[in-house]
């Protein structure tokens, strides 16, 4: 089960398993973004590369108008997988928020 | 113990429910379960992208014989497709420049110990070993 839900504060929460069968929602939500959004990841257990290459996508666009994604509250697990890919020079990743 | 998946993405949520069958009273770790589950999802997302030409299911077979755990994707009637063969990525590759492809692969040969392709008879067979962690 896979949730991908705009919040009230403007933040976009996650919970659930994003894997590639996903993908088409999270673009769904993900590409309506026009300015710097935080990205709570609070609920997620699990992310893919197919995930992974959904935020990228999105984080590109947005870098384009000078904008990005803020990754907040991700569990340890998926916060090793951002590590393993190198991706924290990407994404600005806030590990206190 | 092995069992068949449609050759599409939406099979993942069955596999991964396949995989908690095995992990269940295993004591696998939380990190061991997640790399279980991104190494299949990666091996077999593959099949269902380069061998889209063959309807037929694919076989995935998981063994756990006290910390080792093998892996087995088997791809039916198929060319052959070696995804360690894949492109690699540059991790200092500029934002704009870079792609995800070719990146779920190479994370998963960081996450398991071995990666092994075969092809034999039109069928695709990618083994993976990892030792799991307490």
């Amino acid at each position: 089960m896979f949730v991908i839900t705009p919040a009230d504060n403007g933040d976009v929460l996650l919970s659930g398993r994003f894997d590639a069968a996903q993908v088409d929602r999270a673009d769904a939500v993900l590409g309506r973004l026009q300015t710097t959004t935080r990205i709570d990841f609070s609920g997620l257990e699990y992310i893919s590369s197919a995930g992974l290459g959904c935020l990228l996508k999105a984080q590109k666009r947005l870098a384009q108008s000078g904008h990005g994604l803020i990754l907040i509250r991700m569990n340890k697990l998926v916060r090793d997988i951002f590590r393993m890919a190198r991706l924290e020079v990407v994404f600005r990743i806030d590990d206190d928020a | 113990m092995q069992r068949d998946f449609t050759k599409a993405v939406s099979s993942l949520s069955e596999i991964f429910a396949f995989i908690d069958e095995h992990v269940a009273g295993t004591g696998i770790s939380p990190a061991g379960v997640y790399a279980m589950y991104f190494v299949v999802e990666e091996l077999f997302t593959n099949m269902v992208k380069y061998a889209a030409a063959s309807a037929e299911d694919v076989t995935i077979a998981v063994g756990i014989d006290g910390s080792r755990l093998t892996i087995q994707l088997t791809d039916h009637n198929v060319e052959p497709f070696d995804p360690a063969n894949a492109p690699k990525v540059d991790p200092s590759t500029p934002l704009q420049e870079r792609r995800i492809g070719g990146l779920g692969i190479q994370l998963v040969q960081q996450m398991v110990d071995d990666l092994q392709y075969s092809y034999a008879d039109r069928c695709s067979t990618i083994t993976i070993t990892k030792t799991l962690e307490p």
